[in-house]
């Protein structure tokens, strides 16, 4: 779900900037620094999915992997998909450094509220309410990641209701694979590291 | 915490090979036409991609088309591209905000042959066995302009393997190299924010 450079008009890339700069600040301030291992972590998660993509129409789509990063980060989210969005766009020329505001922004924003949204429900005694909370945060994050993108989008220059409807029905596909992957990762670390969801729930992160 | 990590990079490995998710595009000059190739990676082209081209200097739109299945696009060199002197920008959008532009100079625009060299024909008649009928032979004048189509088209012809090559580079997928340096990259950024928080 990179933007190109040259796409946006210079309006969205300066609210883009602001808003991603305001997500970033407060993701630092409630950032544990004891954690720091699991934002590497999750960060290089989310810098090697967005390279996994599959091919729709004239264009491909990709995993985001959002979805994990909002739930185990909260708003810790911001800053690490600015690292990775960052290094993608210096080292592959993914997306760009003028819309790197604009593409954190779009793929971060969701990716918090859905955690918000989502992480207390992980606390629920029933495996199956678990199961079906993460599958909801990891499959939403990629909606509201593909409506703020094409309102970005919209506002430069293309339809929105058209350009919203041609994303979504492109993301179909990832939205089920997030939604399953949020799944099985937050399952796996229930087995090995529970504490860890604990953290999702908020407790440390302090998202 | 050591088992989550090595889970992951266990994931990150079954990843590879990896995709790109930038759109490539590479124009050249072939004969009288311009060749555009518009791909994700060497094996993810764009398909109907639209292709807008625009005169660098005035900035019109030219012409417009969309890719075929292949990722391909043709359009024949006009006089008039040729005449302007100016380079063409060959613009390619591939959807969802995926966009991006090359630059084709005039100068190799100058060097498209737009028409075919009738190319002169040098026929001799065979010597008959009788030696009364006489031997001929015809041969029309070949002019420089004519050397220099016929140069010309054997040069597209050696070049194109070279043309193919060097789009195949522009088109090359992130590789092993990049992706750990990208994750070297994080994990040293997180250790010196460690560093500055413990000072």
């Amino acid at each position: 779900m990179h933007i190109s450079e040259g796409v946006l008009s210079p309006v969205v890339l300066g609210v883009g900037a602001i808003l991603s700069i305001v997500g970033t600040a407060i993701g630092l301030s409630k950032l544990d620094y004891e954690r720091l291992v699991l934002v590497a972590l999750l960060a290089s998660a989310f810098f090697v999915a967005s390279l996994v993509h599959i091919p729709i129409g004239p264009s491909s789509v990709h995993l985001l992997l959002n979805g994990l990063l909002g739930l185990f980060l909260g708003w810790a989210a911001f800053p690490a998909m600015l690292i990775a969005l960052l290094l993608q766009a210096i080292l592959f020329s993914y997306g760009g450094l003028t819309v790197l505001g604009v593409n954190t922004f779009n793929q971060a924003f969701p990716a918090v509220l859905c955690g918000l949204l989502f992480r207390h429900r992980l606390s629920s005694s029933s495996k199956l309410f678990c199961r079906v909370a993460a599958f909801l945060c990891g499959a939403l994050s990629v909606v509201g990641a593909g409506i703020l993108t094409a309102l970005s989008l919209a506002f430069s220059h293309e339809g929105f209701i058209e350009t919203a409807k041609i994303f979504l029905l492109a993301h179909i596909p990832v939205m089920l694979v997030e939604g399953i992957m949020t799944v099985f990762v937050v399952s796996f670390v229930a087995k090995i590291r529970p504490e860890l969801l604990s953290l999702a729930r908020g407790n440390t992160c302090n998202g | 915490m050591q088992r989550l990590i090595l889970a992951f990079f266990a994931i990150a490995i079954f990843f590879l090979p990896v995709q790109a998710h930038r759109v490539n595009i590479f124009a050249y000059v072939e004969g009288d036409q311009i060749h555009v190739e518009c791909g994700f990676s060497r094996t993810q082209k764009v398909r109907q991609g639209k292709i807008e081209v625009y005169d660098s200097v005035s900035k019109k739109k030219i012409l417009e088309g969309s890719t075929d299945n292949e990722g391909l696009f043709f359009f024949p060199v006009s006089q008039e591209m040729k005449d302007s002197k100016h380079d063409l920008v060959i613009r390619i959008l591939a959807g969802e905000g995926h966009q991006n532009e090359w630059v084709l100079p005039s100068i190799e625009i100058d060097s498209a042959t737009i028409f075919k060299p009738q190319v002169p024909k040098i026929s001799t008649t065979t010597l008959s066995d009788t030696p009364e009928i006489p031997v001929s032979v015809n041969q029309e004048s070949v002019t420089k302009s004519d050397v220099e189509l016929i140069v010309n088209e054997a040069l597209d012809v050696k070049l194109a393997p070279v043309k193919q090559m060097l789009a195949e580079n522009l088109t090359s997928d992130p590789t092993f190299k990049d992706i750990v340096g990208g994750l070297g990259w994080i994990l040293g950024l997180i250790g010196i924010a460690a560093y500055c928080k413990r000072k």
